[in-house]
């Protein structure tokens, strides 16, 4: 019974673990790892965008490449900078003049990412392709993902906006305007007016537009005097598809990506559609369907895995292999187990293995010495 | 999790757990602006087919006297359970195999059941909002049903479902029925702090408008049935009707601060968000311009339409999942309460059947979490729990089995001894 009990404090110790201050510390790591070898982009590319016809069929070696990557989720999570970067090798692998389309499905996340998006967003612009945000939900961090595009189209059901910086269900007053000017400068980066980033984070801010009748270009101001109100002194602003198209801060309104291409003006025979953005999401995507199957199935293993048996050395041995697994997990999907499922940071779980093995190398002397 | 993410400065995951949609494209022109004058001369107005008469007799073609396949597809109960993205697709699937010449979807969903003054809600639930997986139903109308023509015809509509009609183009109403109950949408941002009541509210809003831009309809239009504090009123510039989020136009529809808009089946048709009103699919069709029409029937039963033999049966079968979920769970409760040694094993079955059901069947799961039972995962933790204690009743009663009978054994080596695994 004692090293039942002593297995059932370890469990506890090990459960009480997961320090907040240690996730923060340590959760920009997920993004640093080298992204896929660009040489896959080639392979990865099947499908042809359009009927081209004529010679320009013949010369698929030489057409440009449409890259879409789905990007849903959590931003930090499921919605990684990883996957961007790894799209923005494979534009780079080949030359300039590539499109790239982030197809945004997404209710915000992690602020801690947005250096990272930054990078690879604007590492995708400085390589001299083309980049496209498709907004199918765009709130907060989705919202703020987009703003990098020098274009935006939305699905008729699209919606973007509500920045925010919240945590829980509070604001996060601290460094409340240094945020606020951050998201305005990265609206500015996409080539809009920073007022509407502002309105999109803080209620205070307004916003409202004039359109030029006869040259139809549109003014914003960040007062109400303009003919079109966006959002008042009560409001965030968030998009919709119409309401942001007239005030051009969409290019066009799409649901297929055909209509998309078309409404992008791609040129019919230049370009082919690469499956490598899909392939790279659908990965993704397996590994943190798994991982939300198995990690539970670990810890249950690791709480109760051999109880039943009364012996402690089958327990131990449970145990030992549900940590193995949970530190194998933390390589595969870093950002799930410290964010989605609660799980000790890979140190503590080196430790408790550590502690695991020695208490299972001296119950096996014990149960050798007691044998002989 | 909740303090992780607190810690973790959030940019600001929506909370909106069940939320958000996509839905049957059309024109992209706001469906009041343009509509009511296209389809609806003020003579037109009410909801007797006599008023639309000359357009059915014009339209009638006589060379075609069986009229067009009219698959009716109905959307009935609570929205998010009975009408579903499975049953979505069903429909889908069947629409396609068959190819019928319009597909009327009928939508019938009722979180509350009365008018206001005794207002119910509705007892057999009420509807769950689920953006993605409801744009998602959305996209299936649209994307997969291209080139099909397709209407809606609203025998009802009180809460979430509301934004499924308003999807549609060609909406028409029956008699008596309602546009209302978005005010449920107030429920996912009902926070303190007014930055994030800002930020959610408009969020969960435009979220839910993205039906009423996929419909043509003005989003104004919606932020007034989802926001209170919003007023609404239109009026005609020429033949076209402009609104307002105010209550200066000619015709008010919301004019309080306090209250969400809604139309009923009249006024809706009287503002052009309905093309008209029909009792029956025979008077829809007259509207519609057919004199004559068959409704596509089910193959397994022909007195059925193929549309509701799907939605009966999709309703049936999730209900039957839910209800055989409960039953083995309220047995598990009361034999536990009765007798807990005794009965563990027929409780560990009972969970292991009802993990099997509910993984199964994502609306009997969503049915089961909004009844306050406990999740997959907790399941599946007492499943493992009585499992560990089976193993170690087994091994107990085989010990001492083998101590009284056979002496043999090996001395109770490997468990129970407080020294450690070793044991004896």
């Amino acid at each position: 019974m004692t090293q039942m009990t002593t297995v059932a404090t370890l469990l506890a110790s090990l459960i009480a673990m997961a320090p907040a201050q240690t996730v923060l510390a340590q959760s920009t790591s997920p993004s640093t790892k080298p992204p896929a070898p660009a040489k896959s982009s080639a392979k990865a590319t099947t499908k042809v965008a359009a009927p081209s016809g004529g010679k320009a069929a013949d010369d698929a070696e030489d057409k440009k490449q449409i890259f879409i990557l789905p990007l849903e989720g959590t931003v930090g999570i499921q919605l990684r900078a990883k996957d961007m970067h790894t799209i923005k090798d494979m534009a780079n692998a080949a030359g300039p003049g590539q499109i790239v389309i982030i197809k945004i499905n997404s209710n915000g996340g992690l602020v801690l990412e947005t250096p990272e998006i930054q990078a690879a967003l604007m590492g995708i612009r400085d390589g001299g392709h083309r980049l496209v945000a498709w907004i199918e939900k765009a709130i907060s961090g989705g919202a703020f993902t987009a703003m990098y595009a020098p274009e935006i189209y939305f699905m008729k059901t699209g919606s973007m906006g509500s920045i925010t910086r919240i945590a829980g269900q509070g604001w996060v007053e601290q460094g409340a305007q240094e945020w606020e000017d951050a998201v305005a400068r990265t609206c500015e980066m996409g080539g809009r007016s920073g007022y509407v980033g502002r309105a999109m984070v803080h209620a205070e801010d307004l916003l409202s537009y004039d359109v030029d009748p006869d040259t139809g270009k549109v003014t914003f101001y960040d007062t109400l005097e303009g003919e079109h109100e966006l959002s008042n002194a009560k409001e965030n602003l968030t998009f919709n598809a119409s309401n942001a198209l007239k005030c051009k801060f969409s290019s066009g309104t799409a649901d297929t990506l055909d209509d998309l291409l078309a409404a992008m003006g791609v040129p019919e025979g230049q370009y082919e559609v690469s499956e490598a953005g899909n392939k790279v999401f659908e990965k993704w995507k397996r590994t943190c369907e798994q991982c939300e199957k198995e990690v539970p199935e670990l810890f249950r293993q690791y709480q109760l895995g051999g109880t039943g048996t009364g012996d402690g050395m089958v327990v131990l041995g449970k145990r030992i292999d549900a940590i193995k697994k949970l530190l194998e997990w933390w390589k595969k999907a870093p950002e799930m187990l410290r964010y989605e499922m609660q799980v000790p940071e890979p140190e503590q779980l080196e430790q408790q293995l550590e502690q695991l093995k020695y208490q299972q190398q001296q119950a096996r002397k014990q149960r050798d010495g007691a044998g002989n | 999790m909740a303090l992780m993410r607190r810690l973790a400065l959030t940019l600001a995951v929506l909370a909106l757990p069940l939320l958000a949609f996509q839905a049957p494209p059309k024109k992209d022109t706001t469906k009041p602006a343009t509509k009511p004058a296209a389809t609806k001369p003020a003579a037109t107005k009410g909801t007797t087919p006599g008023k639309a008469a000359a357009k059915p007799a014009e339209a009638t073609a006589p060379e075609a006297p069986a009229g067009p396949r009219v698959y009716v597809a109905p959307f009935k109960g609570i929205w998010g359970l009975d009408i579903h993205p499975e049953l979505c697709q069903k429909f889908v699937d069947d629409i396609k195999f068959k190819k019928p010449d319009l597909v009327v979807f009928t939508l019938d969903s009722q979180d509350l059941k009365e008018g206001f003054y005794t207002a119910e809600r509705n007892e057999d639930g009420t509807g769950v909002f689920e953006d993605d997986s409801q744009r998602r139903m959305l996209k299936l109308l649209d994307e997969e049903l291209r080139g099909t023509p397709t209407l809606m015809w609203v025998q009802d509509s009180w809460g979430f479902s509301t934004l499924l009609a308003f999807a549609f183009e060609d909406m028409y109403m029956k008699p008596g029925a309602r546009l209302d109950g978005l005010g449920r949408i107030a429920e996912r941002y009902g926070v303190e702090d007014p930055q994030v009541l800002a930020k959610f509210r408009e969020a969960v809003v435009a979220i839910a408008n993205g039906f009423f831009e996929v419909g043509g309809y003005d989003i104004m239009i919606g932020r007034a049935m989802m926001r209170p504090e919003l007023k609404l009123s239109a009026s005609w510039k020429g033949r076209d009707l402009v609104w307002s989020q105010d209550a200066d136009g000619t015709w008010v529809v919301d004019g309080s601060e306090k209250g969400f808009a809604a139309f009923d089946a009249e006024t809706a048709e009287d503002l052009g968000l309905a093309d008209g009103s029909a009792s029956d699919l025979g008077e829809l069709m007259f509207l519609r311009g057919f004199r004559e029409f068959q409704v596509v029937p089910s193959e397994q039963e022909p007195s059925m339409g193929a549309g509701e033999k799907i939605s009966t049966d999709w309703t049936k079968a999730w209900n039957r999942a839910f209800e055989q979920a409960e039953e083995l769970w309220q047995e598990s409760r009361s034999k536990l309460q009765l007798d807990a040694g005794k009965y563990t094993d027929l409780a560990k079955r009972n969970y292991e059947k009802i993990v099997e059901l509910l993984e199964k069947n994502n609306a009997a799961y969503t049915k089961w979490r909004m009844t306050r039972h406990p999740d997959l995962n907790q399941l599946k933790d007492q499943i493992e729990r009585w499992k560990q204690e089976q193993i170690a009743r087994n091994k107990a009663k085989k010990d001492s089995q083998g101590g009284s009978g056979t002496g043999g054994g090996r001395g109770g080596r490997g468990f129970g001894s407080p020294g450690g695994p070793g044991g004896g």
